[in-house]
């Protein structure tokens, strides 16, 4: 079932959370709401279950608007962060739920309840739990029966908010890629919400990122990670360093160098570059390319990344931060205090008045 | 100090207190009641005034209990389930009766039912007695137990939070349903401590 979002603004007493929210999610898609903590992610998605009611603005789903449907009636999955399993039942009990409590015409059989029940632990890898409480499990089998719970219903949109945030690393990066394979398998449309961009760009087909309740970006996640459309973007992201510059006809000149930039920007316009660590290579020698001259202050080799600082020789006298391979590293034998040449090999230029915002 | 050491002492000393305190005086009081015999301890009970006592106490009971379940867990529900305007207000009425000195909720309420008080012509007039009645027993136990309820959910039903209503709902149960199957079995422990 297709999701969408037309004009959506929610109003908390003055504050508003979401403004003016229009977005599409296609029938079969997995997409990512990314955005810092206060973006406004989780109040959309709890608008989508009907857990949450929009100040302004329409929500379809498959063209029929559910905007004043209530939630109980939405068949939507909804997986929250902390589980929220009945803990009071067992498990198989707990995935029963939303079959037991539907109206007597529509209520399925006990057997067939029971074949039900046992399909879905077979789907979350759990046979042969059925009979546990929820207290007897991990956190990550936790979050397993809260999805089959969901999946139960056979909901026409399935919902998780921060489904892995309470879960350590290691499990968490197996559970993802598992919510993947299972999307695959059910192809349900899912919407998923995080603050993780390593997560969203893992899991989604789709991101949509969201800042101060508005969406900054969306697109595949390969297409945000490659074109970071702002400054915002980019320190989202991940790190990358800020270099400050002026735009000239020939491109954006930083500290006496200019790169080469398609980007359109008013010649003498003041701009800040953003580059990310990995995304800058070091030589001993000028090439013909542009360089801007560093004198390496910090090595840091954490397994096969080395993070490297360097102090920047032109009149800015900045760090910046360089990330090299461990073997590249090593072929360069790079010690501190050496003068190279960072070779920046990627970047994006916005106007300085975006940045001060 | 391990903790093979300290735990018996800890043990040891919660049931010291527990005797000196609880058990002692209780003991004392069927000691009293039996100390000349099983016949005169039926005898007492079973006479007259002694019976009215006891079956008021029962009315009491079966008065205040119902009453304050229904109001405790509404209160609670509706403080720990939804945000709304005046609810720390309601939070401090409910607790006042744990800071008024029972003394004073007497009095209070021999001002407002009794013959001189704020009710008390029309109460007269209309021929009902209140105070040093079963009516006013009722009242008076109803207030100094009135928070009970409420304070021992409030806690328990803030910490489960609202997710499992929330999914509840979203797996298609309404309301009554919700609350018969997630909410009540949830605090069904809090209850029991009544």
């Amino acid at each position: 079932m297709s999701i969408t979002i037309t004009g959506i603004t929610k109003e908390f007493g003055k504050t508003e959370v979401l403004k003016n929210i229009n977005l599409t999610v296609k029938e079969g898609e997995l997409l990512a709401l990314l955005g810092p903590s206060g973006s406004g992610k989780t109040t959309l998605l709890r608008m989508i279950a009907g857990l949450e009611h929009a100040s302004k603005g329409d929500i379809f789903f498959d063209g029929n608007n559910v905007t004043n449907v209530n939630a109980k009636d939405r068949n939507v999955g909804f997986v929250f962060q902390h589980y929220a399993l009945f803990s009071h039942m067992k498990v198989k009990d707990n995935i029963a739920y939303g079959l037991r409590v539907k109206k007597k015409k529509d209520r399925p059989t006990k057997p067939q309840i029971e074949s039900k029940v046992n399909e879905l632990l077979e789907l979350v890898k759990l046979d042969g739990l059925g009979e546990r409480y929820p207290s007897q499990l991990s956190g990550g089998q936790k979050q397993r029966v809260a999805l089959a719970r969901s999946l139960a219903i056979e909901p026409s949109v399935l919902l998780l908010d921060e489904p892995f945030g309470a879960l350590d690393a290691q499990v968490r990066k197996e559970l993802r890629r598992w919510l993947r394979t299972l999307h695959k398998q059910t192809g349900v449309t899912t919407v998923f919400v995080t603050h993780d961009q390593e997560e969203a760009l893992d899991v989604a087909d789709q991101v949509i990122v969201l800042n101060g309740g508005e969406i900054i970006q969306e697109g595949t996640p390969s297409h945000i990670y490659d074109s970071p459309n702002s400054p915002f973007m980019y320190r989202f992201l991940g790190n990358a360093n800020e270099l400050k510059g002026t735009a000239t006809k020939e491109g954006i000149s930083i500290g006496g160098v200019t790169l080469t930039s398609e980007e359109p920007h008013a010649d003498g316009d003041n701009v800040v570059s953003y580059v990310r660590p990995h995304e800058i290579s070091l030589a001993h020698t000028s090439g013909n390319d542009h360089h801007l001259e560093v004198e390496i202050t910090k090595t840091h080799p954490v397994g096969p990344i080395v993070f490297i600082e360097a102090k920047r020789l032109d009149g800015d006298r900045e760090q910046i931060e360089i990330e090299l391979t461990k073997g590249a590293y090593d072929n360069l034998s790079i010690k501190i205090g050496d003068m190279m040449y960072a070779r920046v090999e990627r970047f994006g230029t916005f106007q300085a008045n975006e940045y001060m915002i | 100090m391990n903790t093979k050491t300290y735990k018996p002492l800890l043990i040891f000393s919660a049931f010291l207190f527990l005797t000196l305190f609880l058990l002692l005086p209780l003991l004392i009081i069927f000691i009293g009641a039996f100390s000349q015999g099983f016949e005169v301890f039926w005898y007492s009970i079973t006479e007259p005034a002694a019976r009215h006592a006891i079956f008021l106490t029962l009315l009491v009971v079966v008065v205040t209990v119902p009453l304050h379940t229904l109001f405790g867990l509404a209160a609670a529900w509706a403080l720990t389930k939804y945000r709304f305007r005046g609810r720390q207000l309601l939070i401090t009425l409910i607790e006042i009766p744990f800071a008024v000195s029972p003394v004073i909720a007497g009095l209070v309420f021999i001002i407002l039912y009794g013959v001189n008080g704020f009710f008390g012509e029309w109460l007269l007039a209309n021929n009902l007695q209140i105070i040093f009645a079963v009516p006013g027993i009722i009242l008076a136990t109803m207030f100094v137990t009135l928070p009970f309820i409420a304070r021992e959910l409030i806690p328990l039903m803030e910490a489960q939070g609202s997710d499992a209503e929330e999914a509840s709902l979203t797996l298609g149960a309404g309301g009554f349903r919700t609350f018969y199957h997630v909410t009540l079995p949830a605090i069904k422990w809090g209850f029991f401590t009544e």
